[in-house]
């Protein structure tokens, strides 16, 4: 056994010992094909799954690291420097590897040539094959007839007539074949001219390139660029092919941008063979003050819509924080046309919007105090709004809040001041000011609390375009005076062998607010709250200014909560109201004046019923009407299974609202794993009222580890008197040959409450 | 039928003041139900005995009913707070945990867009006050069961002195 622990850039230094003083060398054994795997396993395939920042670069080994050489026999050529070794030669440097049964080095320039099988290892790579010609003074080399293997970072095989290592972290490959498929899986392989795979980078780069599946040639490519591991670098994602009844044959095919570590873009071709190209894109930025996205997309000419007219859409999305004590917020959308998203919308919460919001503001936050500028407007996209019910748009609103604030014997007082300019083209419009200031007492005790309080709101208008007769300077005073008790009474209990707490929580709410004839006030931002548990304590039945309703009534309630002692999870919880009315309720947006005596019953129920299930309920009943008794609806159960298998079961009914706006739906969506290699996803939201589909998908998704297929057919209700339109998507993922990205995943995640990609 | 009224009980000493530390609604509405509980707060973080702290806050919504035409009536409304609590000496009391809430909201075409913009603030403020509800239960949940570990278990009723919303 020799060593010869010289730097490998000095390779002409001491001699080495003499081939005399040797023991014999280690028992040789000739490296085969399972030399490339050993010890490695094959847990993913292609680049190494991570999503937390960047994968680290393998260690560079030091140029200085000495050298060991072991042989079975040494013949040292003193006067050329050349050793000849033989009978097993293993050369080895920290994390590299040179074995061949024969081998001659040259020390002067640090030559090593092989002769025969020989298997070379560096970090993260592999290589097994004949006669190779290396320097380990430059670390290059080329080698015949190589078979590779690459572990770490990313798992990948194949075969090539030439391996040259350029360094030990790039390689180059002629007439390659090149799978992440793990051994004895032929599933796919990519077989190129050229190929090189740089782990620095991180990219591989393919030059005549055939893809094989199963070993049938399927695509021919001149230029492959794909990742090799992790890391967010640019790229074209996972491809999606499908089908619709309205677009025809589709293709998208997105190209990833990583311009900086805190700045990305996607750009997306969309082809559509009835309708045209179509190109999208999506900025984003982050940054230590704000952050945001702009979105665009553009049809040159949608040969579906009006001969051919150019559409497309315009978004952007910005949050900001300044100077300590600004913040932004830019939240600004625009479609070219009301059929836009109906037409070319992917997700139901896309198509089924009625106005697209333009808005932006800033607010400044002093101590205990902020002050908002924002101007907001609407483009309505629903044909179905009529001019007049559009809504108001505030160029601009100005709010003043002082938070509240403690003082005097426990006093808590605080302020709004607003002035906001409110505009629209087909209804009365304006400017209005307020000013609401308001102070309560609150007494709070672990047992329970008392807050007795009063509001003033105080408004006046300046309008044009009032009705006739109707004065241009309306404004009302209004005080209001409330007060709120709630007591907590509790025990224990033992809820299916575990410790746990009841409580009890009655709660009393008074409130009183004297009538004020309102009605020559416009309605820019009133409207009347939802009936509910919660909106059983407020202060106002209207949101907005405009309308403050008289009252005279008190709220009786009662809550039980059953909470797990060791956690204070809630297991049970149980709410019940009612509103008993001492007065009729004059203050009216529409309509005429109430005057029943008492509200329906609202409550709510909501249930964790085991580690998987859990159920929610809540409704608006009516006793004393004669039918539809139970006004508002809701019933949810939902499951969760740790291996991401997940149910969502619900129905939701509203009988209140005018014939039109009435519904009656039932939403089922799901997320069922078969295996470790399939899955089955689906939803379902059907309209029981109109006796209609409104969405449906369903999909499945299955593989090896080195590929998966998607496929999801859907049926999306988009126009009025249309049936739901059909589509059918796929999408294809080899592991190791695209950036990763899966839109698909992204839809999913939208659609199927619950669902996280992978 | 057993029930007595929830009993106040002394926070450990050497776990008060709490600092709450939140940016958002949520922290709002746990500071604005803390006074006159008997624990003791503070705005400044390294005076304090215990930091509840709120990891994150997010809210979102999706479409679940539609009229005869494919445009949305109603949605759902979700609100999910990521919390935990330590002590001054970065001990766990609670680990990270979240709380998830939903509320179905009416998106009424025929009424004012900019009130129902309000009535879905509403409801998020109402869900962070819940949440609010829920994050003090537990904190004194795990209080109690930090003074049961070391032997100060309160003999009048169980509780840390959290408070009643």
């Amino acid at each position: 056994q020799s060593a010869a622990d010289n730097p490998a850039e000095t390779p002409a230094g001491s001699p080495p010992d003499s081939l005399a003083d040797s023991p014999p060398g280690p028992r040789w054994i000739e490296p085969d094909a399972g030399r490339l795997d050993l010890g490695l396993g094959w847990e993913f395939c292609g680049p190494r799954p991570s999503r937390l920042g960047p994968a680290p670069a393998p260690d560079l080994p030091t140029p200085t690291t000495p050298i060991d050489f072991e042989a079975g026999g040494i013949s040292y050529l003193l006067d050329s420097e050349v050793i000849e070794a033989t009978g097993g030669v293993n050369v080895a440097r920290a994390g590299q590897r040179v074995e061949a049964y024969r081998a001659r080095f040259d020390r002067i320039n640090g030559d090593l040539a092989t002769f025969g099988t020989t298997f070379l290892e560096y970090p993260g790579v592999r290589i097994l094959g004949q006669d190779a010609q290396l320097n380990l003074a430059s670390d290059t080399g080329r080698i015949n007839d190589a078979r590779y293997r690459f572990s770490g970072t990313t798992n990948l095989r194949g075969h090539a007539d030439v391996a040259y290592v350029d360094n030990p972290q790039r390689s180059r490959y002629d007439n390659i074949s090149y799978t992440s498929c793990p051994p004895g899986s032929n599933a796919w392989s990519l077989q190129a001219k050229e190929l090189t795979l740089d782990q620095e980078t991180g990219r591989g780069i393919a030059r005549n390139a055939r893809l094989r599946i199963r070993g049938v040639p399927v695509l021919y490519t001149p230029y492959l660029d794909f990742p090799i591991d992790d890391r967010r670098k640019s790229g074209f994602l996972v491809p999606s092919i499908g089908s619709s009844e309205k677009n025809g044959f589709e293709l998208t095919t997105p190209y990833y941008w990583n311009i900086a570590p805190n700045m990305d873009a996607t750009l997306s071709p969309r082809y559509m063979s009835r309708r045209g190209l179509m190109l999208g894109g999506e900025f984003r930025w982050l940054s230590r003050r704000d952050s945001g996205t702009v979105a665009a997309e553009f049809m040159p000419n949608d040969q579906l819509y009006d001969e051919g007219d150019t559409r497309g859409a315009f978004s952007i999305n910005q949050q900001g924080r300044f100077f300590e004590r600004w913040i932004t917020n830019l939240d600004y959308s625009q479609v070219s046309d009301n059929e836009y998203l109906q037409d070319l919308g992917n997700t139901i919460d896309t198509t089924s919007n009625r106005r697209l919001l333009q808005s932006g503001s800033a607010t400044y936050v002093g101590n205990g105090w902020s002050f908002l500028t924002r101007v907001e407007a609407y483009q309505t996209i629903d044909p179905g709004v009529a001019p007049e019910a559009r809504p108001y748009g505030r160029l601009p609103q100005l709010l003043l809040t002082l938070s509240p604030r403690r003082f005097g014997p426990g006093l808590v007082g605080g302020a709004e001041v607003e002035y906001s300019h409110f505009d629209h083209n087909h209804r009365v419009y304006g400017e209005r000011f307020a000013f609401s200031p308001n102070l309560s007492w609150p007494l709070r005790r672990s047992y329970g609390h008392l807050i007795p309080s009063v509001n003033l709101h105080l408004t006046e208008y300046a309008l044009t375009d009032e009705a006739a007769g109707q004065p241009s300077d309306p404004g009302h005073a209004i005080p209001s005076f409330d007060i709120d008790g709630k007591l907590v009474f509790e025990r224990q209990l033992d809820w299916l062998g575990q410790p746990a707490l009841q409580t009890l929580e009655p709660r009393l709410y008074y409130l009183y607010t004297p009538y004020a004839d309102q009605d020559d006030a416009p309605v820019f931002d009133s409207s009347e709250l939802n009936f509910n548990f919660s909106n059983l304590f407020r202060s106002n039945r209207f949101t907005g200014r405009d309308r403050i309703g008289d009252a005279n009534q008190i709220t009786a309630a009662l809550t039980s909560r059953t909470l797990l002692s060791s956690t204070g999870d809630e297991l049970l919880r149980l709410s019940l109201g009612q509103i008993f009315y001492f007065a009729d309720r004059r203050v009216q947006i529409s309509g005429d004046t109430e005057t029943s005596d008492r509200s329906p019953y609202t409550g709510e129920l909501s249930a964790r019923l085991s580690e998987q299930w859990a159920g929610r309920a809540s409704f608006e009943w009516d006793p004393e009407k004669d039918e539809e008794q139970w006004q508002r609806r809701t019933l949810t159960l939902e499951y969760r299974h740790p291996n991401s298998g997940l149910l969502n079961l619900s129905y939701r009914a509203d009988e209140t609202a005018a014939e039109a706006n009435r519904y009656e739906d039932t939403d089922l969506s799901f997320r069922l794993p078969f295996g470790a290699r399939a899955e089955v996803v689906g939803r379902w939201l059907y309209s029981l009222r109109h006796d209609e589909t409104m969405d449906a998908f369903a999909g499945v998704e299955f593989g090896e580890c080195c590929w998966r297929v998607r496929v999801l057919g859907r049926k999306l209700k988009r126009q009025p008197d249309e049936d739901a339109s059909s589509s059918v998507m796929v999408q294809f993922e080899l592991a190791g040959l695209s950036t990763i990205g899966n839109p698909i995943g992204k839809f999913l995640e939208r659609e199927i409450y619950g669902y996280q990609t992978d | 039928c057993g029930f007595q009224l929830r009993g106040a009980v002394d926070i450990p000493p050497d776990l008060s003041p709490l600092y709450v530390q939140s940016g958002g609604l949520v922290g709002w509405a746990i500071e604005s139900r803390l006074p006159g509980s008997g624990v003791q707060t503070t705005r400044d973080a390294t005076k304090a005995g215990m930091v509840l702290r709120i990891l994150s806050e997010s809210r979102d919504s999706r479409v679940v009913a539609l009229d005869r035409n494919g445009r949305a009536l109603a949605y759902v409304l979700t609100y999910r707070v990521r919390f935990d609590a330590r002590d001054d000496q970065g001990n766990v009391l609670m680990p990270p945990q979240s709380i998830v809430l939903e509320r179905t909201f009416d998106d009424n075409p025929d009424v004012s867009v900019l009130g129902k913009q309000e009535e879905s603030d509403i409801i998020y403020q109402d869900l962070a006050n819940d949440a609010a509800d829920q994050v003090l239960l537990r904190l004194r949940a795990a209080l109690t069961a930090r003074g049961a570990a070391s032997g100060r278990t309160p003999s009048k009723a169980p509780g840390g002195g959290v408070p009643a919303s």
